[in-house]
């Protein structure tokens, strides 16, 4: 498995955990090679939370992250940002590019953690890469305000790619867009899961990208039930 | 792309918050650079005054009222080269007769060209008629070149002023001279032994002329001493054992009647102990004599008066009369008809404190009766005495005892016309020195068996067993003193860094605001590059360069703005706090090394602050950053209430419970334990307001009910900004309500005998001190005073005074040697007058004042001095010991056993005048007088006391306007503070401000939705300004509340009142400044919403 989560247990406010049901109850979920997953569920049912957990931002109040293998409870700070950096890549609802940079240097971003500088010159490529491939070469010099919400997504897209990671985590990345955009990045996204050899988690509410990946999990009562396509 | 890039980048985006944060660090650290620029610029000026005070003059020896011959300067010149001058230094009054304007003390020195070569183009010295005039008499007395100016000058004497039986009736002559130049202040005007920024008024006339005028031709009481020209190790004070001789002593080696045998004797009419000991060591078959004048001999009814009696070694007179035997002259027994075995008593006066007399008596056996023939009858056993020696009959005598001249008979006349002087009566010399012995020396003269050449040979073993320092003759390292006065001068950058301790403070937590906003502003950015693999490491790493840059240039442009704060704190203290330090010559100094220190003080102030506002950010979760949630609402603050609610009960009991203990427990009213309670007033006050934001933020969800609730709740939601912005506040309204109360001032109180005045109504100065003390009846009768029928309900105390450096705050020099007063502790003990701070434990709190009559041991001393001249002026704490080195040479410590509560001794030392008497013996009459009157009368008491003591020069002024005088300073330094406190809340007030922008900011939705909701506009300003006010009145009713507990001892001190309304102006007005700061910003957000309307505010 390329990753994995075990029994996972968590609740919103830790302090009031005696208290309060879970989020996520005892929640566990196998993702292969390849495989494309869009988990889906009303809001506040804690999708968000679940990427998060995956996504390493979060730690769950009991059960297993496994990544590449790799249990991540014992990992210290400095392991899990390598791992978020090379293994994991993040697309949120709203892109947060900085504004302060431009798109290239946006995109450019996640190489500056990187000490080995062949993996930079690599990672620099690869970025011209994927901006022709996202069609934003005419751009590459633009500040974020200056670009549309769906070409900041874009840009987004293709930060999250630019270290070859091997998950690709995306939460909500149509939701800040229009109908049309949303389907076009639907689109790209289930692509480029096929080019990149990626595995994709995809949390929204869209049915119409959740029809694109390989399987759907419902998020609801803090239980992930698997539901069938179609 | 590389982490430099990224930050310059950042720069550049967030210029404008950039720039925010950069002004607040300017700031703080332009405050830190100019006080610390000022602290160098103090000295500077103090070490440049010092060096035009002293010119090139290194050393100085001065001893009081001793005098030596002038040629000594020139003696030690030809040692060393260089220049030596002698001087004779004096005080007196100066009068411009055109004008009637008069300085009542001025320092005169009589010089001549010797003198005026320690300076550099100075003008001619005086001649006999001449006189120079510094520029600050000149100023005075509205004098210049040419005019006229009329002296005072008190006349000298050998003798000390305070021996038996010395008195001089008109010490005081009025002489005229001609201005002939004004000396400016580089050019010897600012002459003056004394370490004070303030010059005294100083007259130079001749040296040859003013010894004159004080009956002292050729002598000098001051020698000056530049650096040496001739190659060799010279020290002062063994140069001048080569080269004194026993005139410079005090000694007097002469012929005595035609025997070819010689005496010692002392122009000080008793030879000091020291002398008698070195001579009798190299000569000792010498007659030891001491000779006294006695009231009476008594026998059966007969009286003989006013007769002198010596006593004297058996060698002198043939046999030991032993203790109680005594040989009479054939005119006594005659006089009296008095035979061999007889008892004879005679009546005398001993001399005590303040020059009081009291007669005693003792009764002798006569064992012989000799006759006139006998050549042991000598007139010139009589001492010196001035005012007696010269009088051509006995009524004239000037004695300086009281002498009733209706004793004195015919007979009595023709004794004195016979043999003038001559003892009539001889006792042992151990019986004399025992009934008569005083501080100035035990024996009047030693007769030897030696002649002429024998003396001469003598002579340079005699003085080689005396040390000239035991004489009062020790050279002062007067510059280097003088330079070292000025290094540990008070210290202005700790001072005003003080001063501006509130305003720094608000600056920093400007920054720390600012830098904070900035940073949450970013907090999804910092999300952002955590979920793209950055390690908290290098965000903090890039935030960090951030922060160092800004602090750097914050650090390094504030300090050069410090100059220009330093600049008007130093043109504050030229001109209006000039009460502060009576000076308008501080002159800006800057070095480099401050300025660097000043950069790196002001980086290092505002880093930490920017650190922990970075710590605190990163210590969030990432899934927080990156959903940028505000992390407060969301986490329980259980654990945060219910320790801040028992931080806040723990501190206000606390509070209370101390303030009980130091009450009652304690019974103090120190200001500084008064404080302690205040902060855990207020940091107790701070805990409570914490715990009622968590409170309204957090778990319990209380549904909002009402304006004032849904503000509560608002506020809470940055509690933490909140929260600052209040303790800012708080300390603001604290700093400067306790400065207010703490000003000194009086409410009518200033005849309280507890207060600074002690209850005197006046205090009163003279340039020449009074010989008697105006209020005794000998006093009054010798000043002819008892029949002024407005003194008779007046008390005079009369205060001797050995003179030193002020150690009052009105001197920044550190007082090296500080003034002595003579004080008398059964007047103040009787009257109850002035208040402790603080006493050693062994005195009674009941009678304090009695402790000071108790030696502490042969050569200690108990002393008391203001608790501010203790603390300020000397740096000492009670239980210190000052040390002073008498004119003997014989050091004395001064223990200090308590300290008073500002009184209007501030600059002073206390002892008793009895313990004064004994310790510094050399010191003449009385130049400090508190004055008791009933009020009705104190006009003309004070006006009768200035015309009769007018040729004194005596000044008088209402005692509570003396201490003003002193409060005047510390006034001007709590005004300081209470602008630069202001100041400094304003900025507070800006920091609301600015936590107001960024809440509406982050709350445009929020607003949006209210008016979504139906809200009017008014309403929701409204609620934005009670937000906002609830903080601005939080934080001022906090100060307040804190401050009534720590100015509890102001308002239990007789000396201090509540403060006035109009000292606590700065609280309205930083109120208002406030609510300003609240309205602005909030209508600009509410304009703001109004133009981009109501979709695009929901649409945030």
């Amino acid at each position: 498995m390329l990753a994995e989560l075990q029994d996972i247990r968590k609740h919103f406010n830790q302090a009031l955990r005696t208290r309060q049901k879970p989020v996520l109850n005892r929640v566990s979920l196998q993702i292969a090679g390849n495989e494309s997953i869009a988990i889906t569920g009303p809001s506040g049912s804690g999708k968000t939370t679940l990427l998060n957990i995956l996504g390493t931002l979060d730690i769950p109040d009991s059960g297993l992250v496994i990544l590449n293998g790799m249990n991540t409870a014992g990992m210290k700070e400095p392991e899990l940002a390598a791992l978020r950096n090379g293994f994991i890549g993040f697309v949120f609802q709203l892109h947060f590019l900085l504004p302060q940079l431009s798109l290239l240097e946006n995109v450019l971003l996640p190489l500056l953690p990187l000490k080995d500088q062949e993996a930079r010159r690599a990672g620099r490529e690869r970025a011209s890469r994927l901006i022709v491939r996202m069609g934003l070469q005419d751009l590459v010099s633009e500040k974020p305000s200056r670009l549309s919400v769906g070409e900041c997504q874009r840009a987004a897209v293709a930060r999250a790619l630019v270290n070859k990671p091997r998950l690709l985590l995306a939460d909500e990345p149509t939701g800040s867009l229009d109908a049309e955009t949303a389907a076009l990045m639907g689109r790209l996204l289930s692509e480029l899961q096929k080019e990149e050899k990626l595995s994709m988690i995809v949390v929204t509410h869209s049915s119409e990208l959740a029809g694109q990946m390989d399987k759907i999990y419902k998020l609801g009562s803090g239980k992930l039930l698997p539901i069938s396509k179609g | 792309m590389n982490f430099t890039r990224l930050v310059i980048r950042d720069f550049f985006y967030y210029r404008k918050a950039f720039l925010a944060i950069l002004c607040g660090a300017i700031i703080s650290s332009a405050v830190l650079t100019g006080a610390l620029v000022l602290g160098d610029s103090v000295k500077y000026s103090l070490e440049r005054l010092a060096a035009d005070r002293l010119g090139k003059i290194r050393y100085a020896l001065h001893p009081g009222g001793r005098y030596f011959r002038q040629a000594l300067a020139d003696e030690i010149r030809c040692k060393t080269g260089g220049i030596t001058a002698p001087a004779m230094l004096s005080e007196g009054i100066a009068v411009n007769p055109e004008n009637n304007t008069r300085i009542n003390r001025v320092q005169l020195v009589g010089i001549d060209g010797r003198f005026t070569k320690f300076w550099e183009n100075t003008p001619s010295p005086p001649d006999d008629g001449s006189a120079v005039i510094s520029r600050n008499t000149a100023e005075k007395l509205g004098l210049k070149a040419g005019g006229i100016i009329i002296l005072r000058i008190s006349k000298g004497s050998l003798a000390p002023a305070n021996a038996p039986f010395v008195a001089e009736k008109n010490p005081v002559l009025g002489i005229r001279f001609l201005v002939s130049a004004v000396a400016g202040d580089e050019k010897m005007g600012l002459f003056s032994l004394n370490n004070n920024q303030e010059a005294p008024f100083t007259v130079f006339i001749s040296l040859d002329k003013m010894a004159g005028i004080m009956g002292l031709k050729g002598k000098a009481n001051l020698l000056l001493m530049g650096p040496a020209e001739k190659p060799g190790d010279y020290k002062p004070d063994s140069l001048l054992r080569m080269v004194w001789q026993p005139e410079d002593a005090g000694m007097d080696f002469h012929p005595f009647g035609l025997t070819g045998k010689f005496e010692l004797t002392s122009g000080r009419i008793f030879i000091d102990d020291s002398i008698a000991a070195a001579v009798r060591s190299v000569l000792p078959r010498g007659s030891c004599l001491m000779t006294y004048l006695v009231n009476s001999f008594r026998f059966e009814g007969q009286s003989t008066p006013y007769s002198f009696v010596t006593a004297a070694s058996p060698d002198f007179i043939g046999m030991d009369p032993g203790k109680n035997g005594i040989i009479i002259n054939s005119w006594l027994a005659s006089d009296l008809k008095i035979k061999e075995g007889d008892s004879l008593r005679l009546r005398y006066f001993t001399m005590g404190p303040r020059r009081s007399l009291s007669e005693d008596s003792s009764v002798f056996v006569v064992l012989r009766i000799s006759p006139m023939q006998d050549p042991i009858w000598d007139p010139s056993l009589m001492p010196d005495f001035p005012g007696m020696s010269e009088a051509g009959n006995c009524r004239d005598w000037e004695t300086g005892a009281p002498v009733d001249l209706k004793k004195i008979r015919q007979k009595d006349e023709d004794y004195w016309n016979s043999y003038r002087g001559t003892p009539k009566a001889f006792i042992s010399l151990a019986t004399g020195q025992k009934l008569w012995s005083n501080p100035f020396g035990n024996l009047t003269s030693i007769r030897f068996e030696a002649g002429v050449k024998e003396l001469n040979t003598l002579t340079p073993s005699i003085i080689k067993k005396l040390n000239p320092a035991q004489q009062g003759l020790a050279f002062k390292p007067v510059y280097l003193e003088g330079i070292n006065a000025a290094s540990d001068s008070t210290d202005f950058a700790g001072l005003f860094l003080s001063l501006s301790f509130f305003i720094i403070l608000a600056a920093l937590l400007l920054v720390s605001l600012l830098f904070s906003l900035h940073i949450r502003s970013r907090t999804k950015e910092s999300g952002v590059l955590s979920a793209i693999g950055f390690r908290k490491q290098q965000i903090f790493r890039v935030l960090l360069y951030e922060s160092l840059v800004l602090s750097i240039a914050g650090g390094i442009s504030g300090a050069f703005t410090g100059i220009l704060y330093n600049r008007l704190m130093l043109y504050g203290l030229n001109t209006i706090w000039q009460d502060a330090v009576g000076t308008s010559g501080l002159q800006m100094k800057i070095n480099a090394l401050t300025l660097v220190l000043g950069a790196l003080a002001g980086t290092f102030t505002a880093l930490p602050f920017m650190l922990t506002v970075l710590w605190k950010n990163l210590r969030r979760p990432a899934w927080l950053q990156v959903s940028a949630i505000q992390s407060d609402s969301l986490i329980s603050h259980r654990r945060e209430l219910i320790l801040s609610r028992a931080m806040a009960i723990f501190l206000v009991s606390g509070s209370i419970a101390y303030t009980f203990f130091l009450l009652f427990y304690l019974k103090t009213t120190s200001s500084s334990l008064f404080l302690v309670t205040a902060a855990l007033m207020l940091a107790g006050g701070a805990f409570a307001m914490y715990s009622f934001l968590i409170s309204r933020s957090g778990f319990k969800h209380e549904p909002a009910s009402g304006i004032l609730a849904l503000s509560f709740k608002n506020a809470s939601l940055a509690k933490n900004r909140s929260i600052t912005v209040i303790i800012l506040l708080a300390l603001g309204t604290f700093s400067i309500f306790i400065t207010a109360a703490n000003r000194k001032t009086f409410y009518g109180l200033e005849n309280d005998v507890h207060s600074g005045t002690g209850g005197f109504r006046y205090w009163a100065g003279t340039g020449i001190p009074l010989r008697y003390d105006p209020g005794s009846m000998m006093g009054r009768k010798e000043y002819a005073i008892g029949d002024e029928s407005c003194l008779k309900n007046a008390g005079i105390t009369a205060i001797q005074k050995f003179e030193g450096d002020d150690a009052s705050c009105l001197n920044l020099n550190k007082a090296q040697v500080p003034s002595v007063l003579a004080i008398p502790p059964e007047v103040f003990n009787r009257k109850g007058s002035f208040s402790f701070l603080s006493l050693d434990k062994g005195i009674d709190e009941n009678h304090p004042w009695l402790a000071l009559r108790k030696p502490l041991g042969p050569d200690v001393i108990p002393a008391f001095a203001d608790q501010t001249v203790i603390t300020w002026g000397l740096h000492k704490k009670p239980g210190d010991t000052l040390f002073y080195t008498g004119e003997n040479g014989k050091k004395t410590g001064l223990k200090i056993m308590g300290g008073l509560d500002n009184s209007v001794f501030q600059g002073y030392v206390l002892i008793s005048d009895s313990l004064f008497r004994l310790h510094f013996s050399s010191v003449t009459g009385y130049k400090i007088f508190l004055i008791d009157s009933p009020l009705s009368e104190g006009d003309s008491i004070t006006k009768t006391l200035e015309t009769v003591f007018r040729d004194y020069g005596m000044n008088t002024m209402p005692a509570s306007e003396k201490l003003a005088s002193f409060n005047a300073v510390e006034n001007t330094y709590l005004a300081v503070f209470m602008l630069l406190g202001t100041l400094g809340v304003i900025l507070g007030t800006v920091g609301l401000g600015v936590v107001l922008i960024s809440n509406m900011i982050g709350r445009k939705q929020e607003l949006a939705l209210y008016i979504a909701l139906g809200f009017s506009r008014n309403y929701i300003l409204k609620l934005v300004m009670a937000e906002h006010l609830m903080i601005l009145l939080a934080g001022t009713c906090l100060g307040m509340v804190s401050a009534l507990c720590g100015i509890l001892p102001s308002m239990l001190s007789p000396a201090c009142q509540a403060p006035g309304l109009l000292s606590l102006l700065p609280i309205p007005v930083f109120l208002l400044n406030g609510i300003l700061w609240v309205w602005l910003p909030a209508k600009a957000v509410m304009t703001s919403l109004r133009k981009e309307g109501l979709s695009k505010g929901l649409a945030i």
